[in-house]
């Protein structure tokens, strides 16, 4: 095939493409979300866990610094164990 | 017959052998967010199955009849991606106007199976291991179906963990993890059947 019309074509099959990809997501935007569904809201636990940057509420759920997250805070450091207290007996011994 | 039992075989060979989830690790993000819910797993199964179908027989013709032909087979993934994403923007339109419930669970998340790259993966598969026509339908039908299948699972699985006293350390997405690679496991024990 001759190099020029298979850029033509390559530029066709793309436009056309296109317009059926913008066509559809005009005609989904357009259509009326059925009652009850107007104003849905996005699950806390499951964009939480998904990690894709691409979608809209990506920033919402990701934007917390990690300290403020419970499950990925660094665990504080453990408490200094007790020293037990020396009994009172010995206490009396040492100060005579 | 022949012809019927190696598609079969194919069938079973993309959807548990060879799984997409467990196996080629396609589209796990959708598979850790969404499997904590039965309902949501299974809509949004039945959605990918559809998607994944629907893209494998479109984008075949166009492969074939049209980018090969034209030599122009480095627009394939270009014209994949708008393949899909035309697809994903009309299953969501027929969901938003004909199945409310569905929409209900699913609507906000629909969108984002364009970005299911099990769904541009298959479709990539097809063409660059040069599937038959059947083939190529047995790999997005198999393939698919295991996808439903495992998300299925894996969400039934992670619901009876939530009842479970499971350590604060594991609790939520490393649970989930564990699951899976245990079940990635288990799958690999079905490896060699037809050979």
């Amino acid at each position: 095939m001759d190099k020029t019309l298979a850029i033509v074509l390559a530029i066709v099959v793309i436009i056309v493409l296109a317009i059926v990809a913008i066509v559809s997501f005009v005609l989904y935007r357009k259509t009326p979300a059925p009652k009850g569904c107007e104003n849905l809201e996005p699950d806390e636990g499951l964009c939480c866990a998904c990690l894709k940057q691409g979608c809209p509420y990506f920033a919402q759920y990701h934007d917390k610094k990690p300290a403020e997250d419970s499950t990925l805070a660094s665990p504080s450091k453990p408490a200094a164990p007790k020293v037990p207290e020396a009994p009172q007996s010995e206490k009396k011994e040492e100060k005579k | 017959m022949a012809y019927f039992v190696a598609f079969l075989l194919a069938l079973v060979s993309y959807s548990l052998i060879d799984n997409v989830l467990l196996s080629r690790f396609y589209g796990i993000c959708s598979f850790i967010g969404v499997g904590n819910k039965v309902k949501s797993a299974v809509s949004m199964g039945i959605a990918v199955v559809f998607v994944i179908v629907f893209s494998a027989l479109i984008c075949y013709p166009i492969y074939h009849f049209i980018l090969v032909p034209a030599d122009l087979k480095f627009l394939d993934t270009v014209v994949y991606i708008l393949v899909i994403a035309s697809l994903v923007q009309i299953v969501g339109l027929f969901i938003k106007k004909y199945s409310p419930a569905l929409y209900k669970s699913l609507g906000i998340y629909l969108p984002l199976i364009t970005t299911n790259c099990a769904v541009l993966g298959v479709v990539q598969e097809n063409t660059d291991t040069s599937l038959s026509f059947a083939m190529s339908m047995a790999n997005a039908l198999g393939t698919s179906l295991g996808y439903l299948l495992m998300i299925f699972v894996f969400a039934c699985i992670r619901t009876r963990l939530d009842t479970y006293n499971t350590p604060r350390a594991f609790k939520g997405i490393p649970i989930a993890l564990i699951t899976a690679a245990i079940m990635a496991m288990a799958m690999t024990g079905l490896t060699g059947i037809g050979a």
